[in-house]
């Protein structure tokens, strides 16, 4: 029964025990998420200054262009993957009440990770053929060791709800997804011809992208976005009717057999997967108790909106191939520069919860405390996110219209955002109390 | 309940105003998150729910109500008792708060 503090509830006897601990035996080291963190910001910047380098060639479609390939690598594996995997070292306490299972093989995985893209893009900026074998090895340990890591870990998990099934999936792609990559790094100065590449290429990054990227954007949104929205009474339905879809859609994806028809029925599973996930969003932004949505959510809807919009223009892209660059550049741009706006939010979420968490909370009860979102100014966190925002339009415009100034221009505003977002985040951690 | 608990009893809940969620930034008294309250002699025991099951700020929360309450005059020990039944809703929160 509610009981305000107008009207106390009658005593209730208890029996004696000691006072509970403070501090939970599975809370997360903030130093394993903050070096992932640290790592990704960092080839979030490298990303967004090699977007004004290679702006010429953008603009003229050119996709197979080792110089573009070593850019898209900064933003995914550097950017959105690192982000990923530090998240979760701080999200798995919270989603199966389980820690990572070997931190120190999570630290290895990090720097191996680091070092691999080092290695891998610089070898494919210099064409230096060695050098790419050594970045595409750390980064399978990469993935797999992480993949082991969280495996490890779910089996010890009691239950197993959305989340717990999403990341399993997870798990299968961290595995799947770097195969294919080293399979593509072997043949990259090949003689296939340009649309068996172009097929490998799509399912590679597809697998990749849906298979990691979108499935823990799932099982995440579907534990956080109800806590951070305070939203009750939204199904959870669609979140389950997006799972099963897109882990189909990607496992088929991720099949070295079947051709055409196997790449039709994959990416109907993943559209209608995607939009089944962007139906749930939808739903917890509508049933939310507080009206108000701070800049990290703000930021994060609309990478959600830009996901939608790529996914209007995926069946375009993709049906046309090679038959027409331009667009095929333009909804990569798109749908990469969507997920990076959905993770820059997310930074405003968790970062300051992890600094608050450690710094701030022990001291709940004995002084004022600040709340979580008082860590940082709302204003500038709102002009990060503009800036960030209207470097993603710029870009996605003159990609498909094929206009190099102003996908420089565009670029130098996605570079602003995330040199902002760095000073930001960085300004954040270094809170401590009074 | 003797005169010296209910006491006692009406002071643990004002502490309990001091424990705030961070995230909403709002305390769990106003939020409808304390269920109960009881006081037996030095020893309170406080019923306490989430806005939702695995919400991360759980151990912040039960911490800052040990904390808070184990400073109430007259309270020797502390039990921070995280319950799930009822299902906190936003219509427990105080009128207008949220």
């Amino acid at each position: 029964m509610h009981a305000s503090l107008q009207a106390p509830p009658a005593a209730i006897p208890r029996p004696a025990a000691p006072v509970t601990s403070v501090s939970p035996d599975n809370a997360p080291s903030p130093r394993l998420p903050g070096v992932h963190f640290a790592a990704a910001l960092a080839f979030f910047l490298a990303g967004a200054l090699g977007l004004v380098l290679v702006a010429d060639e953008l603009a003229t479609g050119s996709f197979f262009v080792p110089r573009i390939v070593a850019v898209v690598h900064l933003f995914v594996l550097g950017w959105i993957i690192l982000s990923i995997f530090g998240a979760l070292c701080q999200f798995l306490p919270v989603a199966v009440g389980q820690r990572l299972r070997w931190e120190p093989l999570a630290y290895a995985g990090c720097a191996a990770h680091v070092g691999g893209i080092v290695c891998f893009v610089s070898a494919l900026v210099g064409g230096n053929r060695g050098l790419l074998y050594v970045g595409a090895a750390l980064l399978s340990f990469s993935f797999v060791s992480f993949a082991i890591n969280l495996a490890a870990t779910l089996l010890r998990a009691s239950e197993r709800p959305l989340t717990w099934w999403t990341l399993a999936g997870t798990a299968i792609f961290l595995v799947i997804t770097p195969a294919y990559g080293v399979a593509l790094a072997m043949n990259l100065h090949g003689d296939a011809a340009i649309a068996e590449r172009f097929a490998t290429v799509a399912a590679h990054a597809h697998a990749g992208i849906i298979g990691i990227v979108f499935l823990v954007m799932v099982g995440v949104a579907h534990r956080l976005l109800p806590m951070f929205l305070l939203s009750h009474g939204a199904s959870e339905r669609p979140a389950w009717i997006s799972l099963a879809l897109l882990f189909a859609g990607a496992l088929v994806l991720s099949a070295p057999w079947g051709g055409g028809p196997k790449l039709a029925v994959a990416f109907a599973l993943i559209a209608m997967g995607a939009i089944a996930f962007l139906v749930q969003g939808f739903l917890f932004f509508k049933h939310r108790m507080r009206k108000a949505i701070d800049p990290g959510m703000r930021l994060a809807a609309a990478g959600l909106i830009g996901i939608a919009i790529a996914l209007l223009i995926a069946p375009f892209a993709l049906g046309r191939g090679v038959a027409n660059l331009q667009l095929l550049v333009g909804y990569f741009v798109a749908l990469l520069g969507a997920i990076s706006l959905f993770v820059a939010g997310h930074y405003y979420k968790i970062v300051p919860f992890i600094v608050w968490y450690h710094r701030f909370g022990p001291l709940v009860g004995i002084q004022k405390v600040p709340k979580v979102a008082e860590l940082y100014s709302e204003k500038l966190a709102l002009l990060n996110g503009a800036l960030l925002v209207a470097g993603w339009l710029g870009l996605v415009g003159s990609a498909f219209a094929g206009f190099a100034p102003g996908l420089r221009g565009a670029a130098v505003f996605f570079v602003a955002g995330a040199l902002m977002e760095i000073a930001m985040i960085t300004a954040i951690a270094r809170r401590k109390p009074a | 309940m003797t005169e010296a608990e209910q006491l006692t009893h009406d002071r643990v809940w004002a502490a309990l105003r001091h424990v705030i969620d961070p995230e909403i930034g709002l305390d769990i008294v106003t939020l409808g998150l304390v269920y109960g309250v009881g006081v037996t002699g030095g020893t309170a025991a406080i019923d306490f729910s989430l806005t939702t099951p695995g919400c991360p700020m759980e151990h912040a929360i039960r911490g800052g109500i040990l904390q808070s309450v184990g400073r109430v005059t007259g309270v020797e020990e502390v039990h921070a008792n995280l319950v799930w039944e009822p299902r906190w809703h936003p219509g427990m929160a105080e009128p207008g708060s949220l």
